[in-house]
């Protein structure tokens, strides 16, 4: 179990991070995931990498609830993560509020974690709708809803050539 | 077939049916305007990736590291999550070329474990004389195949950290009539040793996919023995140039 869970370390850092858009708000979430991992009771039936991840995002949304700041910055992109958080311990260039992190914190909570379990960890649309809980029909509407904000939020950029 | 941003998006993915892929490599043939949709699409995955991966360049915090350190153990999960999660790494490894291929291996691999065991002690029937094999673990990359004193073909696969911090390799031999996957460790001192054998079918006429997927006989041996997931392409050029020495 512990063996399983480091090896699942970095895939589940890369998804806190997605999620919070925040290398140090990853990091806190990370911890607590890993720390309810190990103190709860993993399901008999469960598959533990489901599980990681489905953990991940539930410590995530708890967060969230607690912390409705994330939310009016994700409103306000000028104000950025930097500006929020402690950034004793930031590098400058996370405290750039990245043009990645801005269009993913546009969009809707659910469109975000879904087009992080596919896009970032490969994962099949079958093991998604069951992590999040959710029909794979839904889960194949809501990734193209994802990927065509997203590639309208970061095309005008990408597309500039004098940036 | 009206072909959706949500049917692309799924193409992408490898997730429709047979019959749907087809109908929309056909459309994307003819359809330059929506070649053009489906790379719009596809850039937003390779952003994501190149953004959220640049967490790993930061050192894992050592408050988790040492939490699980310290955490008791517990018995390890049912055997076959660690196959499913091993599957989903190797997608990734693979992903390029190998997307959505390595699909259908994973059960397999669950039933191949199993019999795993029973080819461990076995002789090295037929392989090339190992110095031959080692020097193309010591200097060739992944993914391709290297003849080793034209007797056989040799393909490693993946290069990790075992446990004891060692490298290790997992490759597949293939002579004309017999082929097998191994995993091989080097050394502190340079040589390297096999550590786990397991004979397959030879190749034949199945082509690229199968010599990509058809490592996940060897899954579990992997998950007991990687400390870490297997590096990437450039991490491993880079251990090559330097002769293994990091």
């Amino acid at each position: 179990m512990k063996q399983e869970i480091t090896e699942l370390l970095p895939r589940l850092r890369r998804f806190a991070y997605s999620l919070t858009g925040s290398m140090d708000e990853a990091d806190d979430l990370l911890q607590n995931t890993a720390e309810r991992l190990l103190t709860r009771d993993t399901p008999d039936d469960a598959d533990l990498t489901k599980w990681a991840f489905r953990v991940c995002r539930n410590v995530w949304i708890d967060e969230c609830r607690a912390k409705k700041v994330r939310r009016d910055a994700a409103e306000q992109p000028e104000l950025t993560d930097g500006q929020i958080v402690d950034g004793q311990h930031q590098t400058i260039k996370e405290i750039e509020w990245s043009r990645v992190d801005s269009a993913m914190a546009r969009l809707p909570v659910d469109q975000r974690q879904i087009i992080s379990l596919v896009a970032l960890q490969g994962m099949p649309y079958k093991v998604v709708a069951e992590i999040l809980d959710v029909p794979k029909g839904t889960v194949m509407s809501r990734l193209a809803r994802a990927r065509i904000a997203l590639s309208e939020a970061l095309t005008p950029v990408t597309m500039r050539t004098d940036s | 077939m009206n072909t959706t941003d949500e049917t692309l998006s799924a193409f992408l993915d490898n997730e429709l049916t047979d019959a749907d892929m087809e109908a929309v490599r056909d459309q994307l043939a003819a359809d330059p305007s929506l070649a053009d949709r489906l790379a719009k699409l596809a850039t937003v995955d390779a952003e994501l990736q190149a953004h959220y991966s640049s967490i790993d360049d930061r050192p894992m915090p050592e408050s988790v590291t040492r939490m699980l350190k310290e955490a008791p153990s517990r018995n390890a999960a049912p055997r076959k999550d660690n196959v499913v999660s091993f599957h989903w790494w190797r997608t990734m490894q693979w992903r390029g070329s190998m997307r959505g291929h390595a699909g259908k291996a994973a059960a397999a691999a669950v039933i191949a474990g199993v019999a795993l065991m029973q080819w461990f002690d076995l002789p090295l029937n037929g392989d090339p004389a190992w110095p031959a094999v080692t020097q193309v673990l010591d200097s060739q990359p992944s993914g391709e195949d290297y003849q080793v004193n034209n007797q056989a073909t040799l393909m490693p696969r993946l290069t990790f950290r075992n446990q004891a911090g060692e490298w290790c390799r997992q490759f597949r031999l293939e002579s004309a009539d017999a082929a097998s996957e191994q995993i091989a460790c080097r050394s502190k001192a340079g040589g390297w040793e096999q550590v786990a054998r397991a004979e397959v079918e030879p190749s034949s006429e199945s082509g690229n996919y199968q010599t990509a997927s058809g490592g996940n006989v060897l899954d579990e041996t992997l998950e007991r023995i990687m400390a870490n997931s297997p590096i990437g392409p450039e991490k491993e050029s880079a251990l090559l140039e330097q002769l293994w020495r990091e």
